[in-house]
């Protein structure tokens, strides 16, 4: 091992046109990442073609860096505008934007760089010394084990509910009502359809997510009339001070591991990640009260959460050759076209190009650092304009981006009905979190649950007594209890995630 | 007090809908191979809690109502909830329809007229007294916008149709 990583040290050093490359990806993935509706995926594919003009390490080296760049990116447009650039940054937004609004886009802004940077070289470093071990756990997982973590996380929406238990019930089951839409994955059945074709495929999460967020909140800024004194005019981002970043250690590891354990597991990427993390690090949290209201933690988690699972999802792709995500399912194409075959055998057979990938990954997490504060400082003067003509203008972003995505017109008009959705649970505060909880964790929940169910013969007990399905269910069951205990102490104002009509 | 009105009426509707899908996803199509964990196993677990939840919220919110049927004092969370500011729904309703006129708008007359005329109206909403600002912040905006997906990545935008779609091949 020590003898590929001096090799693939030395074909960097060797080689500037690989430093060039990995710069120009980590920028190219961030703008890709902060513009609503366009994505990794979609920074990753357009690039691929251009992978031909390099050899093989330099075509991952753009592709990675990309990667890397975009799970960033999406983090600055959520936290400035309510708008998730990227679906694993849905949750920054949470607490990201009430964090700007109070004045404090830049700390923010720190938090989430600094967040992502530590989640992104945990990750790349877990991938660089434990890849086999934990492809290896990663195939431990079926669908009972798949069932206990949505279950895990599945179990915060009764935690995250704005000081009302029942609230956030609801919206977590509203989430997973909506994620029923569609075919069955089992059967073929259409499920809550109407007879509409477009339904057939379910509800696009992309255009679900922007629509919910900033479609939503444009609504809720224009009825609130003229904008009085808001403090969104300190933008310069700035990292956070060793003191604030040390008050968040706890999370940052405790999210870097959730975010690298979920990413390596195949079909469940950076979002189901960002999201577990957040409401892990809402359970555990000190203080809790402050979730949804601005709380560094609240950026923190989902940010080193679905930075680490970059690195997460790597591992099944270089190790055993399955994508961990999309985007490295896009990947694959990259490294198929170059006639490179993912897999057991390609550790020992192209070390060279498996540790060129290591080291520019890591490279790519400091870089982001710099060019993240870059790039953040540059999107963040859009915020000194006014919102008369900031608001319509992220309109026109959104349903521009969402377009591109498919080249589709009904997902434009999903992102306006859930506009509506979005502002309706704000309107009765109910928790945006629980919401999308539901909708991200539902379809794994059921599938697993149903597979689960036919392997073990329909015995619900051989389900849960699995090892590795157990623990996490007894997990889900020991923090929900914890979680309401804490919750029935606490007075009833106090709550998170609740998305309460700004009387601005 | 009519945000509180509102508040029964939704939730009751929501307990309604949920026991109205609970059927529906009874009536679905049953699969003999999958007999035990068929297509209705998880729509019928979530909309029976759904169902669930809303009603005793209801319960919760009718009772309150009963309780102080004047508003009765209100906490700082519930004032803030009800709270309105002047010409509120005016400007929702502007906004609302204004954005449903652009989806539609895109579908017709194409991405480029609908986006500055968009811009344009959308920037006189709320009041902001500089007029140049806003009339050249929308044509700048939607060339710069358009140029960035159709040249720089290659991704194409609504063309509209008929007279329109011909512009916009022109324009492109």
């Amino acid at each position: 091992m020590l003898d590929a990583f001096v090799s693939a040290a030395g074909y960097m050093v060797g080689n500037p046109m690989s430093f060039l490359l990995i710069i120009f990806s980590v920028v190219w993935g961030i703008v890709f990442g902060a513009v609503p509706g366009l994505t990794g995926i979609v920074g990753v594919a357009l690039l691929i073609p251009f992978t031909f003009a390099f050899d093989p390490t330099e075509g991952m080296l753009l592709l990675g860096g990309v990667y890397v760049g975009s799970t960033f990116g999406g983090s600055i447009s959520a936290i400035l505008f309510n708008t998730p650039g990227s679906p694993e940054a849905a949750c920054t937004s949470l607490d990201g934007y009430p964090m700007a609004k109070r004045g404090e886009a830049g700390k923010a802004l720190g938090i989430a760089l600094a967040a992502s940077a530590v989640g992104g070289i945990f990750g790349t470093l877990v991938l660089m010394f434990a890849a086999p071990p934990l492809a290896r756990l990663a195939l431990e997982f079926g669908p009972a084990e798949y069932f206990a973590l949505a279950v895990l996380g599945i179990t915060a929406i009764a935690s995250i509910g704005g000081g009302s238990l029942i609230k956030g019930l609801i919206a977590g089951l509203l989430g997973l009502a909506v994620a029923l839409i569609g075919l069955d994955p089992l059967t073929g059945v259409a499920r809550f359809t109407f007879g509409n074709m477009m339904l057939l495929t379910g509800v696009s999460f992309i255009a679900a997510i922007i629509g919910i967020f900033a479609l939503a909140e444009v609504l809720q800024r224009f009825a609130d009339g003229p904008p009085k004194g808001e403090q969104m005019a300190q933008v310069s981002t700035q990292l956070p001070s060793l003191a604030e970043f040390l008050a968040t250690k706890v999370t940052l590891l405790r999210s870097s591991v959730i975010g690298t354990v979920i990413g390596a597991l195949p079909g469940v990427g950076a979002t189901t990640a960002a999201f577990i993390s957040y409401s892990e690090a809402f359970r555990w949290s000190k203080r809790p009260e402050l979730f949804g209201k601005g709380s560094p933690e609240g950026i923190a988690a989902p940010e080193a959460g679905n930075n680490s699972a970059v690195g997460g999802s790597m591992i099944p792709l270089l190790a055993l050759g399955i994508p961990g995500s999309a985007t490295t399912a896009v990947m694959i194409g990259g490294l198929t076209i170059h006639g490179i075959v993912p897999g057991p055998m390609l550790m020992q057979n192209n070390s060279d190009l498996v540790y060129s990938v290591f080291i520019g990954m890591l490279l790519a997490n400091v870089l982001m650092l710099v060019f993240g504060l870059r790039a953040a400082r540059l999107f963040a003067v859009v915020l000194k304009a006014p919102y008369q003509l900031v608001g319509p203008a992220i309109v026109v972003l959104c349903m521009t981006g969402v377009f591109a995505l498919n080249n589709n017109v009904s997902d434009v008009a999903v992102m306006l009905v859930f506009g509506g959705v979005g502002f309706f649970l704000k309107s009765y505060g109910l928790p945006v979190a629980s919401f999308i909880i539901g909708l991200v964790l539902g379809p794994i929940a059921e599938v697993s649950l149903r597979q689960g169910l036919i392997l073990a013969d329909y015995d619900m007990m051989a389900l849960v007594t699995r090892p590795i399905a157990g623990t996490l269910l007894l997990l889900s069951a020991l923090s929900l209890v914890y979680g309401i205990w804490g919750k029935l102490r606490r007075p009833p104002s106090d709550g998170p995630g609740n998305a309460q009509p700004e009387a601005s | 007090m009519l945000h509180k009105l509102s508040e029964v009426v939704v939730f009751a509707a929501m307990t309604i809908a949920s026991v109205a899908l609970w059927f529906t996803a009874d009536a679905l199509p049953v699969s003999r191979r999958y007999e035990q964990v068929d297509s209705d196993l998880w729509p019928k677990l979530v909309f029976g809690a759904l169902a669930l939840c809303c009603a005793v919220h209801l319960a919760q919110k009718v009772a309150g109502l009963i309780a102080a049927p004047s508003g009765g004092p209100r906490s700082e969370d519930e004032a803030i909830e009800a709270y309105t500011p002047d010409g509120y729904y005016l400007r929702l309703v502007l906004t609302g329809a204004l954005i449903v006129g652009y989806f539609i708008a895109l579908q017709y007359i194409g991405f480029l007229l609908a986006t500055m005329i968009f811009l344009w109206v959308g920037s006189w909403i709320l009041p902001y007294r500089n007029t140049l600002a806003k009339l050249v912040f929308a044509p700048v905006f939607t060339i710069l916008l358009a140029a960035f997906f159709s040249y720089g990545l290659s991704l194409s935008l609504p063309r509209g149709s008929g007279i329109f779609y011909e512009l916009s091949q022109a324009l492109f």
